[in-house]
């Protein structure tokens, strides 16, 4: 039996706990067959039941404070190989990752769990608004501005685009107090349901996060990289809450990503938490 | 991690690059991710090879927004055949690109006015060559407050406060296209920067060994001038004679125009900038451990420097 600790980060509002929601339901109801099947049912399980509740009345999770942040466990196998796998995710609020970027610091905790961690997943939601615009480009879309602005606003960190954070975040990982090592790197791009064409994960990332997608790109040797895109809720849960409701609640799930395409979102645990 | 006591600087504080003491002691302090100062670079350097180019130049010449504009380049994707690796400095680039964005409430892009009290900083760019991923190189440029420059201009024994001309590998010196498209400020802009050259020269700023880009910014003015035509023969004019007055007295000296951010639209952002980037990238643009007055190095001091290892393959 093998433990894995598998951190979850992302800012806020980027799916993080929309995925374990979904994970814990499609472990627990076995509607489809999934990769990793769920072994026993030991601990406590009162946060999965109470976020898994929401989704499958097809609501939208509400915000995880960082006071409220708690790490599930999930007792698993995985189907092909047999391995039992012990599961830690640690749900974490996007605000402590907030804070983390702007106070230049973390918490021990952070430290301490991600020296036991097999890899992780970052989470970027693909249902948002995009990066900050450029005047310039702004100025192309709309024609020149008229008359100064006075309504200036200074810099806070709470402007960097979500990309240029995300990086910097990463590139915490890769110093001390920090270990230096190669880490399994799952990029789950949410809300894939939003994504038009035919787009693979990578040339989403591609084309709507540059600077992370270079970034990951030339860091194999911390990051070992895997992109998926990941439709946890299955589509929006205001306007499309009706269909969703129609659906089996498990095949509202997809997983998109390396000659991949479907509804089982456990794969991409499986194959951070396998050798 | 090893103190070692700054060779050349005399304005750096004792500063690491961790951020620390935040009010919640369970924290860890992080990289602090800002600007850094040049006892940092200089603590880097000891660990990794890097390129360093100091950027020149005086008061609203554009110093600041040529190395903004590298930064919103990679944002974008890969810029003049690098890719982005990282930046030690990420959160001094984006304070440095408020301004030109939407949300800073601006209505046209701005630079703020980089203040003499910060000194001497240095922004950070980890690049990969896109023909070769195995290899990863590293990029300081500097920045500091043009008032700097103009006060060595005036009072050459300040000079020698000014130790990143001969620190880096290569310099570039700004001439502010802005002053240049306008008749009655172009004589005076072009005469500074050649002072300029001629204080750095005669003061022990540059020498032999120094690579110098005369680079004109803002050439989306010079387009709109309504004396274009002379302005070139002017321009022209101007760099022949630096040319004959000093380029024997200096390993380089070349000239170059950019437009590293137009507020028309009509060049892309970075224009020009790319082959400047392509130059500051050659290995010669590795910092001048050079043995040149005055440089009072203790001994130990510049064997460390001098026997550090060329460009390293990474990992
Ligand atoms: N369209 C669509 N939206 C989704 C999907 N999954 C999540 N969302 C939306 O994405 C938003 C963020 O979801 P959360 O899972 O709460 O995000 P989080 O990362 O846990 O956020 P914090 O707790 O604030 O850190 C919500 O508005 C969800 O409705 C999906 O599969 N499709
Ligand atoms: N038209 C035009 N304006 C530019 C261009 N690049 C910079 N500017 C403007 O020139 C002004 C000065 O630029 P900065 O980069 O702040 O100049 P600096 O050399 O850093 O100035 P100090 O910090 O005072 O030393 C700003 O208002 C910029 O918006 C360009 O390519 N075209
Ligand atoms: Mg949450
Ligand atoms: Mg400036």
């Amino acid at each position: 039996m093998t433990e894995s600790y598998i951190p979850i980060l992302g800012l806020p509002m980027s799916g993080k706990t929309t995925f374990l929601a979904a994970l814990w339901h499609l472990l627990t109801a076995g509607e489809i067959e999934s990769r990793l099947v769920l072994d026993k049912l030991v601990g406590n399980h009162e946060h999965l039941n109470r976020i898994v509740a929401a989704w499958r009345r097809c609501e939208e999770m509400s915000r995880t404070s960082i006071a409220e942040e708690t790490t599930v466990r999930i007792h698993a196998h995985d189907r092909e190989t047999d391995k039992k796998i012990v599961l830690d995710f640690p749900d974490l609020s996007g605000e402590s990752f907030e804070l983390q970027f702007s106070s230049r610091s973390c918490t021990k905790d952070y430290v301490a769990d991600f020296a036991k961690a097999a890899g992780l997943i970052l989470f970027v939601n693909a249902d948002r608004s995009t990066d900050p615009l450029s005047i310039i480009e702004l100025q192309e879309l709309v024609g020149p501005a008229d008359a100064p602005n006075e309504l200036a606003r200074d810099w806070s960190a709470n402007l960097v685009p979500e990309q240029a954070r995300v990086v910097d975040l990463l590139q915490f990982l890769q110093e001390p107090p920090f270990e230096r090592r190669r880490r399994k790197f799952v990029i789950a791009i949410s809300a894939w349901d939003v994504v038009q064409g035919n787009r693979t994960p990578e040339q989403w990332l591609e084309h709507e996060m540059p600077l992370l997608h270079q970034f990951l790109k030339n860091n194999q040797h911390s990051f070992e990289l895997m992109a998926f895109g990941i439709s946890a809720q299955g589509g929006n849960a205001k306007s499309e809450r009706e269909r969703l409701l129609a659906q089996v609640p498990s095949e509202r799930l997809r997983c998109v990503g390396r000659g991949i395409d479907s509804s089982d979102i456990s794969l991409p645990i499986a194959w951070l938490s396998g050798d | 991690m090893s103190e070692a006591k700054e060779p050349f600087y005399t304005d750096v504080d004792d500063e690491n690059d961790f951020a620390h003491e935040h009010e919640v002691s369970d924290r860890v302090p992080l990289r602090h991710g800002e600007a850094m100062t040049a006892a940092e670079v200089e603590r880097f350097l000891l660990a990794k090879p890097a390129n360093l180019v100091s950027i020149i130049g005086e008061t609203l010449s554009g110093k600041t927004t040529l190395m903004a504009a590298v930064y919103d380049r990679f944002l974008k994707g890969p810029f003049a055949d690098f890719t982005f690796a990282g930046s030690h400095t990420i959160v001094g680039l984006e304070r440095r690109s408020h301004h030109s964005r939407v949300e800073s409430g601006y209505s046209t892009p701005e630079t703020e006015r980089t203040s003499l009290s910060d000194g001497l900083l240095y922004y950070h760019f980890a690049l990969v060559p896109t023909d070769n991923p195995k290899r990863r190189l590293n990029l300081f440029l500097s920045d500091r407050a043009g008032e700097s420059y103009q006060m060595a201009r005036s009072n050459t024994d300040l000079v020698k406060a000014l130790p990143e001309m001969r620190r880096s590998g290569r310099s570039v010196i700004l001439l502010d296209g802005s002053k240049v498209a306008n008749k009655i400020e172009r004589s005076g802009a072009m005469q500074n920067v050649r002072q300029l050259m001629q204080a750095f020269l005669d003061n022990y700023g540059f020498d032999s060994g120094s690579r110098i880009q005369v680079v004109t910014t803002k050439k989306d003015l010079l387009d709109k001038a309504d004396d274009a035509a002379i302005l070139a023969g002017r321009l022209s004019d101007f760099r022949n004679k630096l040319e004959s007055d000093f380029a024997s007295r200096l390993g380089e000296l070349c000239f170059a125009e950019i437009a590293a951010r137009d507020p028309s639209g009509g060049y892309p952002v970075g224009a020009g900038v790319d082959e400047l980037l392509r130059t500051w990238m050659q290995s010669d643009a590795m910092p001048a451990p050079a043995v040149r007055p005055p440089l009072p190095l203790p001994s130990s001091e510049m064997d460390r420097l001098l026997f550090r290892s060329r460009l390293e393959e990474w990992p």
